[in-house]
Formats: structure tokens, C-alpha cells, sequence
């Protein structure tokens, strides 16, 4: 099982929604570290952790842009399938994500609505046709 | 094309007509420009209302902020632009009021616009201003600079413009551990409120569309409880936010007042202008700070419309529109009551 603990491999301070609006942004950590580790994850057919306790206090859209991009780029039922959030001081935000950020992302996905990105990333994985690729998309 | 002066007779018209214009260029003397008043049509003095307190004489203080910040205000002279104010007379001030007239005066600077105006006859106003920073990096009318008033511990501002930098979240973070060191002699990582301040000031930042995205986060000190204070000066929640045509219209059809239609952005009735689906999570969860008991007396101002979430009796549209607060303004107070609860 691989875990990603925010506050220790990412920033202890995260920020807002989008990198043109505040560092440690949840569109910057899902390009910096979670799209790859997911997709590593589910290569192996292993389970991701994330960690969220330690951070100092979360932005509800930091975590809103950060996990919906992966249901966006990964389909809802990978992302159940391969993902575990975990939080005991905050799990509020465990209710946030899995109630209203995967439906509604997913609802994105389907309507083919495009994750707003603000910053040129370098090419990130999605899932095609039931197969992983890797380019810039956007 | 020059024109050649070749006749002796218009050789010396053009001799004449040049000691003329030599005679004439003179540099002019500096006059005042309140002497200089009522020479000049487009002098124009913003007054303030004698009451001065933002939320209790809301709509009077909503017009003085609106003149002040109106084009018709600025009066130019010598290629620099100015802003008089006439502050004298004012009886009585609050934190808000304060905190505004600083982000405004911030807010000049950035536009090079130099804020002239009267000090309060008042001296309790006097003191409040000037405990406020609201005299720092200003000048007297003999030219000297008033003494920087430095952080107290009885009001802190924190202002930034911008993207969200990690040192404005270590900042925030900071004072909301200063908080609970006032309120119980006690640090205490309080995540709920530093999640709020992140959101109200990320708010800001991408929607308010103010000069330079600037927000600022006003705290004022008092024995058992702490006032807080965030305000941009953009556009305000009503003009930035969405509304479905079919809501537009049910809204229109059932009456709804601006009040109601605030009130449901709080409740998550309405999207964000984005249009994106998973939007607008940052109204409903300062609600939600407020139900849960972790701040208490919020009240937002925002375009014509005051709410107040404790006294909903007390809730105003303004009656004029030319009496709208441009931008956005959240009050809200905290006790040690307040520290022991959570958003769940």
C-alpha cells in the first residue's frame, strides 16, 4: 500500500483552488504528486492512501480540485476502487470529497466539461478507453 | 511646414509675437487647493456622516464610500490626483469603518491617488484612526510624516494582494494561534478557522475582481472577545454570482428580494459564476462556521444588501442604489466559547 502524507511530502501549508490564484494549489498537487501515484497504484493494482492530518487547515476547494481532477481523469470507480482519504482530526472533509466532490466530478466527466487548468503541467495520465495515456490534454 | 518670415513687416510681427510668449510663460504659484476651490468647478470634498459607524449607520457610511470612490471625486492638479475628505465633524467610529477607510486609502496609493482631507475634531475618533494605521505613511499639513503606528495588540491588520503566498498562510495561521493564546492562555491549531480565512480570502482573490485581488483580514483585541473583519474591495457576492434563466425568472415571479437571493448563495441555492457544477463551496461553509457555533454575530455586506445572521430582523436592502457598498465586507466575533467547537 502506497500512502501520501500531505502535510510531510507535499506542503504543510496547501492553498486554494488553482495555481494562478495561490501557491501549493490542489490543481498543483494533484499534477506534482497525485495523478502519478494513482496511476502507479493502479498499475499495481495497490491501494493509495492520502493523508490528510498534519496540514495546516485545508481550503474546501483545495481538496474539491485536487481529488474531483482524479475522478475527472480516472473514472469514480477506479478512484473508489484504488483510493483511501483518511483524516481522524478532520473528517469533515472526508464527507466533502466522497459526497459531494466525486459525484460532481464525475458528473463533469461525464458531460465532458473540462477541468479548468491555469498553468501550462507536464503531460499526466489519464484513462482511455480502459487504457492509461499520457499527454497534455488541455 | 515652418512658415518663413521674409518681409520686414511681418519679421517684426513675429519678434513682437515672440517676446509675447516669453513674457507670458511664467511658472505659476503654488496654490492651495482648498483656496483654489472656488475657482475650480471639479473640487469636490467627500463628507462624512457624523455617525460614522459602518453597521449601525450603514446606509449613510455606504454613500460616503461610494462618493469616495467614484471618479467625480478626484480632482487633479498639477498631473497628480487627490481625494479630499472631510472627516471633522465625525462623533463616533467603529473597527469597520476604520478597517474600510484603510483598505480605501491602500487601495488610492496602488491607483497613485493622494487621500487630503481634515483629521476628526474628535479626539477619541482621532485616536481610534490613528490606532487603526490609518495615518501611517501620511503626511501633516506642514509637511511632516504622522508617526507610524506599529502592531498593537489591540487591532492587527493583515493585508495581501495577489496569489495566496505560503507567507500570507503562515501569517493567517499565526493570528488564529494568537487568538487562542488571548482568549484561554492557550495555543490551539483552531484548522476550522484558518480553513474559513483561507476560503474568505481566496473568495477575494478570484472573484471579487478588486485592483490587484487585494484582501485584507482586520482583528481587533478586546478583554473577553476578539472582532474580525475581512473585506475586498471588488464587486461584491450579487454581481458575481450565477443564476440559472429559470431561477432568474422564478426569483422575479415569486418577489424575491436581494436578501433572500444572498441568503441562498449562503445556502448553496446558487452557483458560482464559473458556472462549473462542483463550485461554490466557500459561502456555504462560512454558514456553516456560523451554525456550528465556531464564530459568532456574522454579518456580510455586500453590493445593497446587509446581512445579519444572528438577527435576521436586522437584515437591510439599502433603499438607494446609489448607496451600495462595492465590494464585500464580513464581520464576526469569536469567545472562548467559540474555540470549544467544531464544524463537523
Amino acid at each position: 500500500m502506497t500512502t501520501i502524507n500531505i502535510a510531510k511530502d507535499y506542503s504543510l501549508f496547501t492553498g486554494l483552488r488553482h495555481c494562478n490564484i495561490s501557491e501549493k494549489s490542489g490543481e498543483d498537487f494533484y499534477h506534482t504528486k497525485l495523478n502519478t501515484a494513482f496511476k502507479e497504484a493502479f498499475e499495481k493494482e495497490d491501494k493509495l492512501t492520502i493523508i490528510l492530518d498534519g496540514v495546516d487547515g485545508f481550503a474546501p476547494s483545495f481538496l474539491d480540485e485536487a481529488f474531483g481532477n482524479l475522478v475527472y481523469d480516472f473514472g469514480l470507480t477506479n478512484v473508489k476502487a484504488y483510493l483511501e482519504v483518511a483524516s481522524l482530526l478532520e473528517p469533515q472533509w472526508i464527507d466533502m470529497i466522497t459526497q459531494q466532490t466525486y459525484p460532481q466530478w464525475e458528473k463533469r466527466r461525464e458531460k465532458n466539461i473540462f477541468p479548468k487548468k491555469t498553468i501550462t503541467h507536464k503531460p499526466w495520465f489519464r484513462i482511455v478507453d480502459s487504457k492509461i495515456e499520457c499527454k497534455k490534454w488541455i | 511646414m515652418k512658415k518663413l518670415y521674409t518681409t520686414s513687416k511681418y519679421k517684426r510681427y513675429h519678434k513682437k509675437y515672440c517676446l509675447k510668449l516669453q513674457h507670458r510663460k511664467k511658472y505659476k504659484k503654488y496654490v492651495s487647493p482648498l483656496k483654489n476651490k472656488k475657482k475650480n468647478n471639479l473640487f469636490h470634498q467627500v463628507t462624512a456622516p457624523i455617525d460614522f459607524r459602518f453597521l449601525d449607520n450603514i446606509e449613510a457610511c455606504a454613500k460616503f464610500f461610494s462618493d469616495l470612490r467614484k471618479e467625480d471625486a478626484i480632482w487633479e492638479k498639477n498631473g497628480r490626483k487627490n481625494v479630499f475628505i472631510d472627516i471633522r465633524k465625525i462623533e463616533k467610529i467603529d473597527f469597520s469603518t476604520a478597517f474600510i477607510l484603510s483598505a480605501i486609502s491602500d487601495e488610492f496609493k496602488d491607483n497613485h491617488i493622494i487621500l487630503r482631507g481634515s483629521l476628526p475634531e474628535n479626539e477619541e475618533c482621532l485616536k481610534y484612526l490613528s490606532d487603526s494605521g490609518f495615518f501611517n505613511e501620511k503626511y501633516d499639513k506642514n509637511g511632516t510624516k504622522f508617526s507610524n503606528t506599529e502592531k498593537t495588540e489591540i487591532m492587527i491588520f493583515e493585508k495581501g494582494c495577489g496569489i495566496l503566498s505560503i507567507e500570507h498562510m503562515k501569517k493567517i495561521s499565526d493570528t488564529v494561534e494568537h487568538i487562542s493564546n488571548h482568549l484561554v492562555n492557550e495555543k490551539r491549531p483552531n484548522l476550522d478557522l484558518k480553513s474559513m480565512l483561507k476560503e474568505i480570502c481566496g473568495n477575494s482573490i478570484e472573484w471579487s475582481y478588486a485592483f490587484n485581488q487585494q484582501w485584507s483580514l482586520g482583528i481587533k483585541y478586546e478583554d473577553d472577545r476578539i472582532i474580525f473583519v475581512a473585506i475586498d474591495l471588488g464587486r461584491g457576492i450579487l454581481d458575481s454570482l450565477y443564476r440559472k434563466f429559470q431561477k432568474k425568472l422564478a426569483d422575479i415571479f415569486t418577489l424575491k428580494s436581494d436578501i433572500d437571493i444572498l441568503m441562498g448563495a449562503f445556502d448553496k441555492k446558487y452557483g458560482s459564476s464559473s458556472k462549473e457544477i462542483n463550485r461554490n463551496k466557500g459561502l456555504p461553509g462560512i454558514k456553516s462556521s456560523f451554525n456550528a457555533g465556531l464564530i459568532k454575530k456574522l454579518v456580510a455586506v455586500t453590493n445593497n444588501v446587509m446581512l445579519d445572521f444572528e438577527n435576521p430582523e436586522r437584515c437591510i436592502k439599502f433603499a438607494s442604489l446609489r448607496r451600495t457598498f462595492k465590494g464585500t465586507l464580513y464581520k464576526w466575533e469569536m469567545d472562548a466559547e467559540c474555540l470549544n467547537k467544531r464544524v463537523l
